[in-house]
């Protein structure tokens, strides 16, 4: 009898649990607009007459470069707070402000500064209701933090907030604190190629190497600590991988014919490049440790196949091929097989790379006989133009997948520029002397 | 719910058993305390005293004695008996006394039960007859009561659903839909004027409830109506943003 009544009763409560909370109003879709926020100019003191850098401005640029967020005007500012206890909320949420960032900076001794930020939800509720009572609430409080940075690396701290702030409001780490390594090519110098590394914004460029030859395809290894590039100082292409922090120099291929297109795999341990030795250009993995190689691909005489890029998870190798008569974008498995097909767009895709969660590819697409960056959606390939510069090449992506920079002519001169991957931001980068190309972007640098 | 229906069908509660307290089955017999005595003493008269016989001219004394003793005994006997026999006649008697009286008495009982049963038969008929005449009365109120109310409910579940859909318009304006999949099923809760009662989530993936809460605020006020029946029927929404699979359409 008890047996039955408890089966009875657990049919009831079951019954009840799934019933489904009865929906008055669907939504599917909604607006999307960069988010509007502010970052308030940070308190300053000390000794010197201002800090290193502006670094409330520093993080506006970094979040506008995003495309995900709208920072506000410092001149249409309600208020000047500089800690969280100052900001009246309803001033902000009034302007439509979703997000306030305040913070002071202070000189503790000459070129060491202490850094306090906070981060403040504006539309997160300042109190709830807990046994009946108004409580006060910390939900808004989304970062308090304290930093500190010397003046030489205060640029790039500056960018590490930018980017636990980018992470608090979106739950995506920022790349804000990266770096882009790139060729310029001068010729009115003597040796009129450099490779160089610079912030993620274009700021505090180093030269790495100086040659007369060609310098090509630089690519950053997945520790951040090396870069691989092409090289033709010896007459041909050979391929250099040299440690950035310790200028040490080794070559890692140098193979009858073409050594091109490095770069490495998510581990680090093999390469996927270009080597034509067997005759025409083909895709080889190159193990680092062992030094043996293996071909991936295997087209006739009259076919390239060149630019590999590995997929997030390191078994797919993407790359672009003109087996079809005209360069188009393949995928083959690493341990070898048949490539598949993956563009259908356009009279040209090249030089592809999938974005760190696998979904999308970022290309160069030509169509009618424009070359532009475009993202491809894996699943339903559908393509969309993120550029409206003109002959686009060299996409690199930010390591969170949120950003490109690449190289387009501007003026007549080969300059790079960026664009978000939603489409939304675009900008050129301050233009140097000479010609800027073949960006690329590094891995995540902070852990 | 049938789910529900056909598993009670399904199950056969076991037969129950329930012992009841009963008192022991007794096997009674009447016992009679006249006839003991009786057979007691035909036992004691069957058992003749132990005594000596006396001498033999005595014998023929003995005889008469013993043939004495014998009548003695039959008209004993005889006197018993007849004194049984009338006992016996009077508790007859007095047995058909009361049963016959029994008997009148059951009758009597019965006929007067018979006239009540037939009075409240009455009572109950005329009171049935007047609730059925209340019932009928009470239904056809309730009907015209209810057919007011749905009137007025249709002007107010419409006026209702036009709000509905206004609300769904102005969330849909401020809602910053996230780059990622996911979904978030809230709880709205308005007042008079459309002002921004109170927001809870209920389901959430992806952490849509973030972008959901925010667009609600900044919608505030909603668009309301004044009428206060619609006012109540919308001041708490169950809101589904997103692409929500759980939505069974």
């Amino acid at each position: 009898m008890m047996r039955q009544l408890a089966i009875l009763f657990s049919v009831l409560v079951l019954s009840a649990a799934r019933a489904d909370i009865n929906i008055d109003i669907i939504i599917e879709d909604g607006m999307s607009f960069a988010r509007p926020v502010a970052v308030v100019p940070f308190n300053y003191s000390g000794v010197s007459g201002k800090p290193p850098h502006d670094m409330s401005a520093i993080i506006a640029a970094d979040l506008r470069r995003s495309g995900r967020f709208n920072p506000m005007p410092f001149n249409e500012m309600p208020e000047l707070p500089t800690s969280y206890e100052q900001v009246s909320i309803e001033q902000w949420k009034a302007k439509g402000i979703e997000a306030v960032v305040v913070g002071s900076v202070e000189e503790v001794t000459p070129g060491q500064f202490s850094v306090k930020y906070q981060l403040i939800d504006v539309f997160k509720p300042q109190q709830r209701v807990e046994g009946g009572e108004l409580v006060s609430n910390s939900d808004f409080l989304l970062l308090n933090n304290t930093g500190s940075a010397g003046t030489q690396n205060f640029r790039f701290y500056s960018h590490q907030v930018a980017d636990n702030i980018y992470e608090a409001l979106t739950g995506v780490k920022g790349a804000f604190a990266t770096r882009v390594a790139y060729v310029t090519v001068d010729r009115s110098k003597s040796r009129p190629f450099q490779l160089y590394i610079a912030d993620s914004d274009g700021h505090n460029a180093e030269s790495l190497y100086t040659s007369e030859e060609a310098i090509m395809s630089p690519t950053w290894s997945p520790d951040g600590k090396a870069i691989a590039y092409v090289s033709f100082e010896n007459g041909r292409s050979e391929i250099y991988l040299q440690q950035i922090y310790t200028g040490q120099r080794t070559m890692i291929a140098a193979f009858p014919g073409i050594n091109s297109a490095p770069v490495f795999s998510p581990d680090g341990r093999k390469l996927a490049l270009t080597l034509s030795k067997d005759g025409n250009a083909e895709i080889y993995i190159l193990d680092l440790t062992t030094r043996q190689y293996r071909r991936l691909t295997n087209t006739g005489p009259n076919v390239i196949d060149t630019e590999p890029e590995f997929s997030p998870d390191g078994q797919w190798i993407l790359f672009t091929s003109d087996r079809g008569l005209r360069p188009q974008i393949y995928r083959v498995s690493v341990r070898g097989g048949r490539p598949e097909r993956v563009t259908f767009e356009g009279e040209y895709n090249a030089s592809a790379a999938y974005t760190p969660d696998g979904k999308s590819i970022i290309l160069v697409n030509r169509t009618n006989g424009v070359y532009h960056i475009a993202k491809q959606d894996i699943e339903t390939g559908t393509m969309q133009i993120l550029t409206d510069t003109l002959l686009d090449e060299s996409p690199s992506l930010a390591p969170n997948g949120t950003m490109v920079i690449y190289a387009t002519i501007h003026n007549g001169r080969q300059v790079l520029a960026q664009v978000s991957t939603d489409g939304r931001f675009k900008v050129r980068l301050p233009a140097k002397q000479g010609e800027v190309k073949a960006p690329a972007w590094s891995p995540f640098l902070i852990q | 719910m049938l789910l529900l229906v056909a598993m009670i069908i399904m199950y056969s509660f076991d037969s129950v058993e329930v012992r009841e307290k009963v008192a022991p089955n007794i096997r009674a017999k009447a016992v009679d305390g006249a006839a003991i005595k009786q057979l007691v003493e035909q036992q004691q008269k069957k058992s003749p005293p132990k005594t000596t016989p006396k001498k033999t001219n005595t014998q023929d004394q003995k005889k008469k004695q013993q043939e004495l003793e014998r009548k003695k005994r039959e008209a004993e006997k005889l006197r018993q008996k007849k004194i049984a026999d009338e006992k016996k006649r009077k508790e007859a008697e007095a047995k058909r006394k009361r049963d016959a009286e029994a008997k009148k008495k059951a009758e009597q009982l019965a006929e007067q039960k018979k006239k009540e049963l037939e009075e409240q038969k009455k009572r109950d008929q005329a009171l049935a007859e007047q609730r059925q005449r209340e019932e009928e009365l009470m239904a056809e109120q309730l009907a015209a009561e209810q057919q007011a109310m749905a009137a007025q409910r249709e002007a107010v579940m419409s006026e209702a659903d036009i709000f509905k859909s206004r609300i769904e318009g102005r969330i849909k304006q401020y809602w910053n839909k996230p780059e990622n999949d996911g979904y978030c099923v809230f709880n709205l809760r308005l007042g008079p004027g459309g002002i921004f009662l109170g927001f809870r989530k209920l389901e959430e993936q992806g952490r849509y409830c973030d972008s959901a809460e925010r667009a609600v605020v900044k919608a505030a006020p909603f668009p309301m109506s004044k009428d206060p029946a619609v006012i109540d029927e919308l001041r708490s929404l169950n809101i589904s943003l997103g692409n929500n699979p759980n939505l069974n359409l």
